[in-house]
């Protein structure tokens, strides 16, 4: 069996990655109208606390991930029931990031190839990413990392003479509900999805580095949400920036300096690859831990190319076309994601202290 | 399409299933192969023109009616 420690730089860059992977692309915060920059910087204070319930349950446990954590504190039963809400959900938003992948592909660039190609294309070089593990996943974060921050440095500086600045202004002109609305939007998609995360680390090289991995990929990830939005709402306003489906790619293409500088779209595109292909392979890692969990196999990596195509089929047909993606996106998915993304770690957690406390740690580990 | 969606899943069984079998690892084959099969037959599904339901719909419909119950709603 193979180890699968990573270090804390790894961690970081395949959090940060995770984190911006979809949000390359896609609008986030909208909900909160031109005050979207204050809901992001609110839900990245937010998710500081979230993830550290995520970090203090793998450090109450070192050496087993949430999948194992579940068991441990739950039993058999409870455990195996959680295990497959959890399951569902890693299988679930890897599904939609693979298809929000084929949309954006087969609206922007690749508009002649049927979309169940590209689908299919991306997620096998996917599962052989979740087929080679959570270390090759994190080497190859921490190289991708590099190059999506020094193209994504490019876009903006050279799309600041663009900027308005009245994109922004007036703040708080609808008051705070739209803020909160825009916060929760944010938390859910895509700062506390890293909950996936937690179910495939199970060591960490260095004392603390559980925490300091959740917290330094929050920090990097959320910046690049917040400067990547912050960046399209100045170029574009906040009316197309909600009502494109893909903004990055609209922003990108009114870039110009000079005339020798434009048509870069293919820099966003480049960096939601990066990133997509790590969403989808952690995703893919998480569902296959989970379903060889619940059958009590040790190994999962056999499990990678059945939930792979089991992933392939449902982004498929989920949804009828974009329009429906795109709403469901907007409107339903924060009621749908922070259940688990935050609701029942929290309650988890405060189990495993009471468990932890009442002197039953030694006996069931 | 039928055809070369048979190809395709005939391929990866290639590539796989000898390994597992090898490894005479009887659970894990049986695990494989359900949930391998039950891919294949969803693939031949919507080759077929199926319309399958989507798990969307019923999720969707049970977050209105958490928001309707809740006095939500967007």
């Amino acid at each position: 069996m193979r180890k699968e420690v990573i270090t804390t730089h790894q961690g970081i860059a395949l959090i940060t990655l995770f984190i911006s992977g979809s949000t390359l692309i896609m609008a986030t915060g909208s909900g909160a109208g031109k005050d979207f920059w204050i809901a992001i910087l609110m839900a990245i204070i937010l998710a500081f606390l979230v993830l550290t319930v995520y970090a203090r349950l793998l450090t109450l446990f070192p050496g087993k991930d949430l999948i194992e954590i579940l068991h441990v504190i739950f039993g058999k039963v409870g455990g195996k029931i959680l295990t497959v809400l959890y399951t569902w959900f890693a299988f679930h938003l890897g599904s939609l990031v693979l298809r929000n992948f084929g949309d954006y592909l087969a609206t922007v660039g690749l508009t002649e190839t049927p979309e169940i190609v590209i689908m299919v294309c991306f997620a096998i070089l996917c599962l052989w990413g979740a087929k080679e593990g959570i270390e090759v996943l994190g080497r190859w974060s921490t190289l991708f990392l590099n190059l999506i921050i020094i193209l994504l440095t490019i876009v903006n500086l050279v799309s600041i003479k663009n900027w308005n600045i009245d994109n922004l202004l007036p703040v708080f002109y609808n008051g705070y509900k739209p803020v909160i609305q825009g916060v929760c939007d944010v938390l859910a998609f895509p700062l506390t999805e890293v909950v996936i995360i937690a179910m495939i680390i199970k060591k960490t090289k260095g004392s603390n580095s559980v925490y300091k991995m959740f917290w330094g990929g929050l920090a990097i990830g959320g910046l690049m949400v917040f400067i990547i939005s912050l960046g399209e709402v100045l170029l574009l306003g906040i009316d197309l920036y909600s009502g494109a489906y893909f903004p990055s790619q609209m922003a990108a293409s009114v870039i110009k300096v000079g005339n020798f500088f434009e048509r870069i779209e293919i820099i966003p595109t480049v960096a939601f690859l990066s990133g997509g292909f790590i969403k989808i392979s952690v995703c893919m890692l998480a569902a296959s831990k989970g379903v060889t969990r619940l059958f009590n196999c040790t190994d999962y990596s056999f499990m990678v190319t059945p939930i792979a195509l089991l992933m392939i089929n449902l982004s498929y047909f989920i949804y009828d076309d974009i329009v429906q993606m795109a709403n469901v996106a907007l409107f339903n998915w924060k009621y749908y994601a922070l259940p688990f993304e935050v609701i029942l770690p929290i309650l988890i957690l405060l189990v495993a202290e009471v468990k932890v406390r009442s002197g039953r740690k030694e006996k069931i580990l | 399409m039928v055809f070369l969606i048979c190809l395709f899943y005939i391929f990866v069984a290639f590539l796989e299933i000898p390994t597992l079998v090898q490894r005479s690892e009887v659970k894990k084959l049986v695990l494989y192969i359900v949930f391998f099969g039950g891919a294949f037959v969803v693939s031949l599904l919507l080759a077929a023109g199926i319309d399958l339901p989507s798990p969307a719909q019923p999720i969707d419909q049970a977050i209105d009616w958490v928001k309707d119950y809740l006095g939500g709603g967007n």
